[in-house]
Order: structure tokens, then sequence, then C-alpha cells
């Protein structure tokens, strides 16, 4: 690597870092920060194809706000009702549905051996209790994630949708201030580099959006068909679990799953039919997702060795907990991005190399 | 240029030099209409250069075309092989543009450019004529076309160069092979009368 392009890889990686501390310093308004961008993202598509239509991008982005506050508000009209009974039903059964882990749990104890036959605790066995504490804070995880991440939510109402339609409107005229104070040694290369991450994160965004979407639809209609619980909800919890690759599928299905085994009240024959076609509503939805939708909506958007995936949700959870494990891959693929660009950047100006012909 | 962000980044522009008109001027942009040499407007990067700052680097990977809006910038060929002063190999001045095959490609450089003067450059660049291509298809296909254009007149200059100097290679390698025909020859007769 020569001088120039050490120089410059060490700066676009202090640079990287600079901004992944800040984010982290701020990570209470990470999703003030983070939802706009998402939904720029997502909308910039519909306002470019507007643009192609000879509509300008100020009103096209004001057309796309107002086609999905109306689709939002039929939706609102039409779901909020059945959502907010099953979130108080939700909320009420709790306490029965603890009640009941906590006798299962008090079984498995007595069969080994951690209470005596009088059901008195054994001298030394003090931590049996840890499991009532465990399960309270297990019992409260699934409405921590719906009210605990979108918590304030008069804010989240009011100023992401306004730096939402800035981001769409103004993008390109903001990425052009900004690189415009760029050195011009930098110049080419951050402009290319922005360009790359963009395209890529931007395809990785939607995808994922995309089939968020399709899977948790598809897991709230099968809830409903085979009567399983709460399936607005479940099916909402399914599609946000499901951007965070290996595990989120299983932390989608988890909730359901429990709810159905601590909750039935019939014989056991009818719990164990209830949990496999529960189980089966999760297994095709993701055997679909997998087959059908993944190829199709993320197709070679990022290509990230499992390992790096791993590695890079381990740190994100670390930081940023629930949200980290969600920004894990965009992040890891944005330095992908980076790494690769200069790396070929390093490749293409090595004077031992073959010179190409221009 | 919105206003909001045009008054954010006031610094950055300098008012003498007008990209609408310069970019009116050069071949490419020549026959588009004026509408869609203000839509250019708004994807060009304007950029100033110092007295020897280069504005790249021969072996860097190419990200688009530049325009001379005000100055003159040196086209050199670098040896990195050996330390020889860099060969120069054209000096271009206002309205003259250079690069256009990174428009098309992200190959390297095969020259350095580098300012000789105070200079103002006008970038055009890959990802927004790509951007350009996306949303506005009509005129991110003319600009296309006429970048082709461009590179074909020169493939035609370069072609039309090679086949002027194609008799005179022929000639001189028809006097060579004239030459080492009769050196044989000579050296056969010569061979005959040693022997």
């Amino acid at each position: 690597m020569n001088r120039d392009s050490g120089t410059s890889f060490f700066t676009v990686v202090f640079v990287l870092f600079a901004v992944l501390g800040i984010l982290y310093l701020m990570k209470g308004l990470l999703l003030l920060f983070i939802l706009p961008f998402l939904f720029a993202y997502l909308f910039n598509p519909f306002v470019n194809a507007m643009e192609r239509r000879g509509i300008a991008r100020g009103m096209g982005t004001l057309l796309i706000f107002l086609t999905l506050s109306i689709a939002l508000s039929a939706a609102v009209m039409l779901l909020w009702k059945p959502a907010a009974a099953q979130a108080g039903a939700l909320h009420s059964n709790m306490d029965v549905y603890g009640k009941k882990i906590e006798t299962w749990f008090g079984r498995i104890e007595e069969n080994l051996g951690f209470k005596d036959l009088k059901g008195e605790k054994v001298p030394g066995q003090e931590k049996t209790g840890l499991h009532a504490r465990w399960l309270k804070k297990a019992a409260g995880i699934l409405p921590g994630v719906f009210f605990g991440v979108f918590g304030s939510l008069v804010s989240l109402i009011t100023v992401v949708p306004l730096i939402t339609f800035f981001l769409v409107r103004d993008g390109r005229n903001i990425r052009r201030s900004i690189i415009s104070l760029v050195p011009n040694r930098y110049f080419e290369r951050t402009l290319v580099l922005q360009y790359e991450i963009n395209r890529q994160i931007g395809r990785y965004l939607r995808g994922e959006l995309t089939r968020s979407i399709i899977v948790g639809s598809m897991i709230a209609a099968g809830l409903w068909i085979v009567d399983g619980p709460y399936p607005i909800l479940m099916g909402v919890f399914a599609g946000v679990t499901n951007v965070i690759p290996f595990i989120g599928p299983y932390v989608g299905a988890a909730p359901a799953l429990l709810i159905v085994l601590f909750s039935g009240s019939g014989p056991e024959g009818t719990v164990f039919i209830s949990v496999v076609s529960v189980a089966l509503v999760y297994i095709v939805s993701q055997l679909l997702d997998m087959i059908c939708i993944n190829p199709v909506v993320l197709g070679k958007s990022v290509e990230l060795h499992p390992l790096i995936i791993v590695l890079s949700l381990l740190i994100g959870v670390e930081f940023l907990g629930i949200i980290g494990m969600v920004l894990a891959v965009p992040v890891s693929s944005i330095l992908k991005v980076v790494f690769v660009q200069l790396y070929q950047s390093k490749r293409r100006i090595d004077p031992t190399g073959p010179a190409l012909p221009e | 240029m919105n206003s909001i962000w045009s008054s954010i980044f006031a610094g950055r522009k300098d008012s003498t030099d007008d990209p609408k008109q310069i970019l009116g001027e050069i071949p490419i942009f020549s026959d588009l209409k004026t509408a869609d040499i203000r839509e250019l407007e708004h994807i060009v990067h304007v950029r100033t250069y110092e007295p020897g700052e280069c504005v790249f680097r021969e072996g860097d990977v190419g990200g688009g075309m530049y325009v001379i809006a005000r100055g003159r910038v040196d086209i050199l060929l670098e040896n990195r092989e050996s330390e020889e002063k860099p060969e120069r190999i054209a000096v271009l001045g206002k309205s003259d543009f250079f690069g256009e095959l990174s428009l098309l490609d992200d190959e390297r450089r095969s020259a350095t450019a580098r300012a000789c003067e105070p200079s103002v450059l006008i970038g055009l660049f890959r990802p927004d004529l790509l951007d350009l291509i996306e949303r506005n298809p009509r005129l991110g296909s003319r600009v296309l076309l006429n970048v082709a254009r461009v590179i074909g007149k020169r493939l035609r200059a370069a072609d039309a160069r090679l086949v002027d100097s194609a008799p005179r290679r022929e000639s001189s390698a028809d006097n060579g092979q004239e030459n080492e025909a009769q050196g044989t020859s000579r050296s056969d007769k010569g061979d005959g009368n040693e022997s």
C-alpha cells in the first residue's frame, strides 16, 4: 500500500469509527435517526419512479406521504381495535402465564430434588427462588419490546415523518453538500464509496422490510387460521425479529409457543395439537421465506460470511441490545463495502500491477 | 440546489463561474435543452484547485469526467518505475473536458491531471449519472449517447492516425524485408562466391 492510499485508508477507518462512536453515545436517540433513514431508503424508489414520470421530487414526496397516511389510517382503523384488544388480553394474562410457568418450574424442581416432599425449600438451594424473578422478567419482555422500543410514541410520530420527508425530498442535495466538504484528494473516492454503500444498504433494507412484512403477515394469517394466540401482535413481533439473522425466527416464534404451552386448559392432547399447529405456522412461514422470499427479495444484496454475521450480532447486542442486533448486518455491510472499495483501489494503484489500457 | 442547503454550505460556491453556461459550451452537452442543462447543473460538482494540485493521478480509480470552467490543467504521463519527470502530453483550457471514459467504466486513470494555475472544474461522476438515468432516463440516455459519440469520434481519429501511419510502417517493413532478402541473397552470393 503506498503512502497516499494508506493515509486515506486510515482516514476512512477513523471517520467510520468516529461515526459509530457518536451513534453509540446518542443511542437513546438512535431510533429517531435510524427510522427516517430506513423510511427514506424505502420511499426513494417510489419518488424516483414519480420523477421518471415527470412529477417534481417535492410533489412526489408529498404524494407518497399522502398515500401512506391514507393507507396507514385505513390499516389503523381496521387493525387498531383487534390489536389493542389482543395487547390488553396479553397484558392481563401475563400474571396467569407467570403463575402457570412458576407451577411448571416448581414441578421440575420437585423432580430434581430442589424441594423436599412437604414443598419446603431444601437449605442451600435458595437459588431456586431465582426462577420466579426470572420468569417475571421474561414475562415482561414482550410488552417491553413493543412499548419500550417505541416508548416515546409522540416524538416518533412527529419527528420521524418530518425528518423522513426532508431526507426523501432533499437527500440528494444533503449528500452533495456534505460531499462538497471533502478535500479534492479524497473527493472522487468518497463519492464512489457513498454510492456503493447507498446502493447496497438501500437494496438490503428494502429487501429486509419487504421480507418482514411478508413473513409477519403470513404468521398473523396462519395463527388466525389455526386459532393461535394474538395473531396480529405475534405477526408484528415475528416480522420485526425476522430481520435478526439466525436467531430472529426462533425469538419470533418463542412467545406464541410459550403462550400456547402455558395457557392450555383442556386435556393434554389438545395442548399438544395447539403447540404443533402453531409451530407448523412458524415452520411453514420460515420455509417459504427461505425458499421463495429470501432469494427473490434479497438476492445478492449483502454477502457476508456467517462468522462475520455472528460476530457482528454479538457486538451489536453488547452495545445496543435488540436494536444492535437489527443494525448488526447493515453496519457490517457498510464496513465490508468500505474495505472492499479501499482494497480494490489499493490493488488498482499498485504500480507493480498490470497496466490496463484506457 | 435547495435554498436551505445552499445557504448552509454557501461558502463552497463560486458565483463567478456559471456551470450552466460552461456545460452548454462543451460538445457532450451542447445539444441539450436549457431545462436539461439546468437539471445537469444539479448533479455536477464544482471544485476549485490550487496551482500544482492534482485533480487525479495516473492509476487512481476513475469516478467521472471534468470540464474546465476556469484555469488550465496539465495532462501528464508519469513513469512510476523511474524517477524521471512526468511527461506533459496536453495542456487543457477553459471548456475543455477530460476523463470522460470514467463515466462508463471504473478502470484506473491512464494519466495524471494537475492544475497549473488556480482552476475551477465542473465534475460529472458516474454515480450521479447512474442516478440521473434512473430518475430521468431520457436525459440520462442522451448524455450517455453524447459521451459515446465523443468517444467514437476519438476512436475514429485514432484509427485514422493508425491508418495514416500504416503505409509508412508497411513501406518501412517492406524495406526491411527487402534488405533482409537482399542480405540473404548477398550472403548466398558470397557463399557461392566463396565456394
